[in-house]
């Protein structure tokens, strides 16, 4: 993050006003941040960004420069009047009429350029900003064409301005975050609200202010959050007295910033902390995270950096330590002069063995370390209806965590046929969980109760996952023969169960008309089939250390499971 | 006597899922007390005094769970629009299994009524979880089937009629006092449990690491769940305060948000490590009143 000056920025919003300006509210210079020193800063900085950004203050100052020009004489008055005059061949206004009266007025028709294009005369209105702020209908709604084709103009940038026709409101939508992974803490703390909508056209352009960033005391925030702390405003409200700014500017741009925002009906307003007198920025929006939340994360952070940072010094030093012990090993080889085969043998030795070792350590010092990141997710603002979908307007949540099971399906785009066929793929591969490692209970001479506890909790779990379909069309089952009885239950037993072999129906659908040998047999048969499915797993997962270990406590459990499981 | 009590796919819509901080889940405060409510409403509507029917515990499972931040009204001139959303909801099948009470002869021979799942289910529908609408698709489930009749128990009857891939979350608040006593700091042990091992600094790693033991093979799956607010002093007592942005006065923290860990598994898994011997079958299947308030306060150092 780099600072730059009040000094600095007005000099250059002298200069080229348009990227000045677009570089600081749209983020466009990576990382660069306005410093205010103090009140009067703001004060200045307000007044200058609302004449630069204000389409009705660039009307109303344009218009007066018109009707302030009487015929073949050359204007006088303040000096950005005489700027104008002077580059009258730049002049932006050629098409005006003048009547017999001696009024002069635009050709009907004109659109008015919002934009002056000669950053000259911006930077010279710019430099006396309050004396542009006197002259400011700002209450007045501005709603033409023009205005669209200015707002149009910005959207070279990622942030798009959207006009919605039906209510006469823009709204600013910040680009979609591509991949959550990529969110960084930053974001979370500095940009809060991404989408913004304001009642009346004639605001719209001062909501650009609501995402420049500004450094005040040494607290990096958004202007509208400073707009919202009284008693800094009615600091600023006087400096702008001071300098013969009207009081309906000033009430306007109170109700711009926030100033009378209430909490929003029926929810918390959630205040990170207790909010300092003298500095009354951290309102923020039901979504933000609570203090706790964000110190408890960055400890968490820092905990990790450290323990990283102690296993590379570690490292290092060993890395160090095998270097030089390489070098004195060489060199106590390079001072025999006579060695002996014994001796020789000896020293290459040492010297693989040293230098094994040196490329575990610098193996180990090129993995970079784990990152930590906390959980969150987006959402799509507004739900998934067309015309958000097309507007791309959404939400990160942010929340420090959590959600585990949106089912992946359901996400938002997500494509559900790759989904689908990636699922009937898995399933029919049937993939289990085991734990990556053979765990130490499998092992052959593991026969204590601790290991025979755990066997026997591992092969429930197996057995779980392996009979994942069949519980599925067991519940089924037992959901709608809930629901049926009498000839309507048989019909459907056929069609839903016909084609199962008859130890899948038992375990299904039990098998009251069988005798109890019978069904043991049948049980008998299914234990059969789970174990052969269980042991290739484990075979899989584990083909080198695992040979049937505990075949017979499988072959018990899985037959535990079907009785457990089965309707018998 | 207790008896078991369960609604399967129970079609919630727009519950509240954002308290604070942690996003997901409802409120398992809202969760136990729903019966809570189911039991006073069933009460009423069998003529009995209210303290008849009591609830004992609870056991929430759910699956086909959406979140969704929820309609939003258009803009319209003249009318504030929230900077912010207003609360995110998630609606999901929930399956909820109650344990109740009868404490009077009345009560027991009022829950031995041939109608009485259906007229619970009825009074089910009446209530609302988390803000959340409650649409049950049936009656409570008959859990002396003739399907059911070879298992023994009630919950691995109740358990049986569950889907398995249906998730089932478990009360976990036993962490939190280990990792008190253990002197972990307790924001920091929520946010580390949901991250992955090789992301949590080391005494966090050891402490799920030993957790995780208990439990293998299965995989642990841990997730702060809100826990409902609780009072930090008797009375706000008006010497600490704090300025909202508007300087008024408020009260500092007289209540704060809690939250607990929940441990999620699913309905298959549970059924495979049900272990009948247990005394009181799988105790931590199940949410209490009584465990409920053991969590973390999220202002509590204020």
């Amino acid at each position: 993050m780099r600072l730059i000056t009040f000094t600095e920025f007005s000099e250059r919003l002298a200069g080229d006003s348009n990227g000045a300006v677009k570089a600081l509210l749209l983020h466009d210079s990576d990382g660069e941040v306005l410093e205010l020193k103090n009140c009067e800063e703001l004060a200045q900085l307000c007044a200058a960004l609302t004449v630069r950004t204000f389409p009705p203050a660039k009307r109303a100052i344009q218009q007066r420069i018109l009707k302030a020009m009487p015929e073949g004489a050359a204007p006088g008055g303040s000096a950005w009047v005489a700027h104008f005059v002077e580059h009258e061949s730049d002049f932006p206004f050629d098409r005006y009429q003048r009547k017999a009266s001696g009024e002069v007025k635009l050709e009907p028709g004109t659109n008015l350029p919002l934009m002056t294009s000669d950053d000259n005369k911006m930077g010279t209105l710019l430099r006396n900003p309050y004396a542009a702020l006197a002259v400011l209908d700002l209450r007045t709604p501005e709603t033409t064409n023009a205005l669209n084709d200015f707002l149009a103009s910005r959207s070279t940038h990622p942030a798009k301005l959207s006009y919605e026709r039906a209510s006469g409101s823009f709204v600013l939508a910040k680009p979609r975050v591509p991949y959550v992974s990529s969110v960084t803490e930053a974001d979370f703390l500095t940009v809060q609200t991404e989408t913004f909508a304001v009642k009346n056209a004639a605001l719209q352009p001062a909501m650009l202010l609501f995402i420049s960033r500004v450094s005040f005391k040494g607290t990096v925030v958004r202007l509208h959050e400073l707009y919202r702390c009284p008693e800094l405003m009615e600091k600023v409200w006087a400096c702008w007295s001071q300098n013969d700014v009207p009081q309906g500017t000033k009430a306007f741009l109170q109700e711009l910033g926030g100033y009378r925002a209430q909490p929003v009906r029926g929810e918390p307003q959630v205040f990170v902390g207790p909010v300092p007198d003298h500095l009354c920025l951290s309102v923020m929006t039901p979504f933000a995270l609570f203090k706790e939340v964000v110190r408890a994360k960055e400890a968490l952070s820092a905990q990790l950096e450290a323990e990283n940072e102690e296993v590379r010094a570690a490292l290092e030093k060993k890395k160090v330590a095998l270097t030089t012990e390489l070098e004195s090993a060489k060199a106590k080889r390079k001072a025999l002069t006579k060695p002996s085969r014994v001796q020789r043998e000896g020293f290459k030795e040492e010297q693989a063995t040293i230098k094994s070792e040196l490329e575990r350590v610098s193996k180990a010092l090129k993995v970079t370390p784990e990152e930590p990141s906390f959980r969150s997710f987006e959402l799509l603002y507004g739900g998934s209806t067309p015309r958000n979908l097309a507007a791309e307007l959404d939400k990160s949540l942010h929340t420090a965590n959590v959600l585990l099971f949106v089912p992946v399906s359901r996400q938002h785009r997500v494509d559900k046929a790759e989904m689908r066929s990636h699922r009937a793929a898995s399933l029919l591969q049937g993939r289990a969980y085991l734990p990556p490692k053979l765990p130490s209970c499998l092992n052959p001479g593991a026969l204590d109760a601790p290991a025979r506890q755990q066997r026997t909790k591992l092969f429930a779990e197996l057995m779980a996952q392996r009979a994942a379909p069949l519980l599925e069309l067991k519940f089924y089952w037992l959901t709608r023969s809930d629901e049926l009885t009498g000839e309507a239950a048989l019909s459907e037993k056929a069609a839903t169960l016909g084609h199962l072999s008859p130890e899948l129906q038992a375990f299904i659908a039990g098998a009251p008309s069988l005798e109890a040998p019978q069904r043991a047999e049948l049980r008998r048969q299914l234990a059969d089939t789970l174990t052969a499915s269980a042991s290739a797993a484990l075979h899989s997962a584990y083909s080198d250390e695992y040979s049937a270990n505990h075949f017979d406590e499988l072959r018990a459990c899985a037959l535990r499971f079907v009785q457990a499981e089965g309707t018998y | 006597m207790k008896s078991l009590l369960l609604f399967r796919d129970v079609g919630v819509g727009h519950a509240k899922v954002n308290f604070g901080p942690f996003v997901g889940l409802p409120s398992m405060t809202g969760v136990h007390g729903l019966g809570g409510a189911l039991c006073l409403a069933l009460c009423e509507e069998l003529g009995l005094s209210p303290a008849d029917i009591r609830l004992d515990a609870s056991l929430f499972a759910y699956d086909e769970y959406t979140l969704h931040e929820g309609f939003k009204k258009g803009f319209k001139p003249g009318t504030a629009t929230s900077e912010a959303l207003p609360a995110a909801w998630a609606s999901f099948n929930a399956h909820l299994l109650y344990r109740i009470e009868a404490c009077t002869p009345q009560a027991a021979s009022a829950l031995a009524r041939p109608d009485f799942r259906r007229l619970a289910a009825e009074v089910l529908s009446s209530l609302r979880l988390c803000k959340g609408t409650l649409s049950p698709q049936r009656q409570a489930v008959n859990l002396d089937a003739p399907v059911l009749r070879h298992l023994g128990s009630d919950l691995q009857r109740a358990l049986a009629m569950l889907p398995p891939r249906a998730r089932v979350v478990r009360d976990r608040s036993g962490l939190i006092e280990t990792a008190r006593e253990a002197g972990l700091p307790l924001i920091e042990l929520l946010l580390a449990a949901t991250s992955a091992p090789a992301q949590r600094p080391k005494a966090y790693r050891d402490f799920f690491a030993e957790v995780e033991e208990q439990v293998a093979p299965r995989r642990l799956s841990l997730v702060p769940v809100y826990n409902g607010h609780f009072f930090l002093e008797d009375s706000p007592s008006g010497q600490a305060q704090r300025l909202d942005a508007m300087g008024h006065v408020l009260p500092a923290w007289a209540s704060s948000a809690s939250y607990t860990l929940a441990e999620i598994q699913s309905v298959a898994s549970v059924r495979a490590h049900f272990d009948e011997t247990a005394e009181d079958y799988d105790p931590d299947v199940f949410w209490r009143s009584v465990t409920l308030p053991q969590g973390v306060f999220l202002h509590a150092s204020a």
